[in-house]
């Protein structure tokens, strides 16, 4: 199967004129729709680059951006600097972990490129999640200008950036694994396309929304699928990860295959 | 919890998953990262 699709990295010009990295894998010949393919926090890695090639197998061309290609970015968000940023935050608890006098006693542990991170997690969030928002927004106008359907997929930060991205514009499927809700739920009313949300069982922030969820698409008569798996943690879907679970991730790839396979066939 | 009563973000928010994830899983092996880890090796566990 490998050999009936083309990967290439590519790239594409966003909404401040920067040229981001692309990931772009589709079929030889034909095509039958665009999905883009939108990160957890540790960026392109492997495992979105390999999920990325599995949906082109199937016959679509799957678009996955690399965030942090901005040139001030390319060489702070690497995984290992992103780890890290994580690494001297376990010797908090996990109540202490955003007190910003408990912070302060772990701050000669970071990293240079490890502070840099965290400084942008706690003080540049707001702009960088806008910034990623409006760069999956750049890359869906690109895209769905060529008339193909369009679907989107995520992974854990990538999974509530595909759910909020699905309420401003218009996509055929969405598949959102382990992502946030929406901030404001109400949002929901707005998506255009079906929704595919799959869950881990033991992913307590993550979850803490879902029953929100569930009422905003019934309240707006959303086209809705959820799956919970339970006794899973947080990213059990990525199989270069720790917490990879396989059953569950089987499951998933096929319930994947199905939704795309009804929404974009 | 409403998704507007918490001030997290989807970026930080994430950040603080991982954190927890990573913990779990890496704190004996703080030289790794977490995506270093192959299907065989997941399997041996």
């Amino acid at each position: 199967m490998e050999n009936d699709i083309i990967e290439e990295m590519t790239k594409y010009r966003t909404f401040d004129g920067h040229e981001l990295d692309l990931f772009h894998a589709h079929p030889k010949t034909g095509s039958k729709g665009n999905i883009m393919v939108v990160s957890e926090i540790w960026g392109l890695t492997k495992f979105l680059k390999n999920f990325s090639k599995r949906l082109a197998q199937l016959g679509y061309d799957s678009l996955a951006p690399d965030f942090y290609s901005r040139p001030d970015d390319r060489n702070v968000f690497t995984e290992e600097n992103i780890m890290d940023a994580m690494r001297p935050l376990w010797a908090l608890p996990e109540d202490k972990r955003r007190d910003p006098e408990a912070l302060k006693t772990i701050m000669s542990k970071f990293s240079e490129n490890g502070r840099k991170i965290f400084n942008s997690v706690v003080q540049g969030r707001e702009e960088r999640q806008k910034t990623m928002i409006r760069d999956l927004e750049a890359l869906y106008d690109i895209y769905s200008k060529n008339g193909m359907k369009m679907g989107i997929v995520g992974f854990c930060m990538g999974g509530g950036l595909s759910f909020q991205v699905s309420t401003q514009k218009k996509f055929d499927a969405t598949v959102v694994f382990y992502g946030a809700s929406p901030k404001n739920i109400d949002d929901i009313k707005n998506i255009s396309g079906a929704v595919l949300g799959i869950y881990a069982g033991e992913d307590g922030s993550i979850n803490a929304t879902l029953d929100q969820v569930v009422s905003r698409m019934v309240q707006y008569k959303k086209d809705f699928e959820m799956k919970l798996y339970p006794g899973t943690y947080h990213a059990f879907f990525n199989d270069t990860g720790m917490s990879y679970h396989r059953e569950a991730s089987d499951d998933a790839w096929e319930k994947v295959k199905a939704f795309y396979g009804r929404y974009i066939p | 919890m409403s998704a507007e009563d918490s001030n997290e973000g989807i970026f930080d928010g994430c950040f603080y998953v991982w954190v927890n994830v990573t913990e779990k899983y890496m704190s004996k092996d703080e030289k790794k990262k977490f995506n270093d880890y192959e299907k065989s090796e997941n399997e041996k566990s």
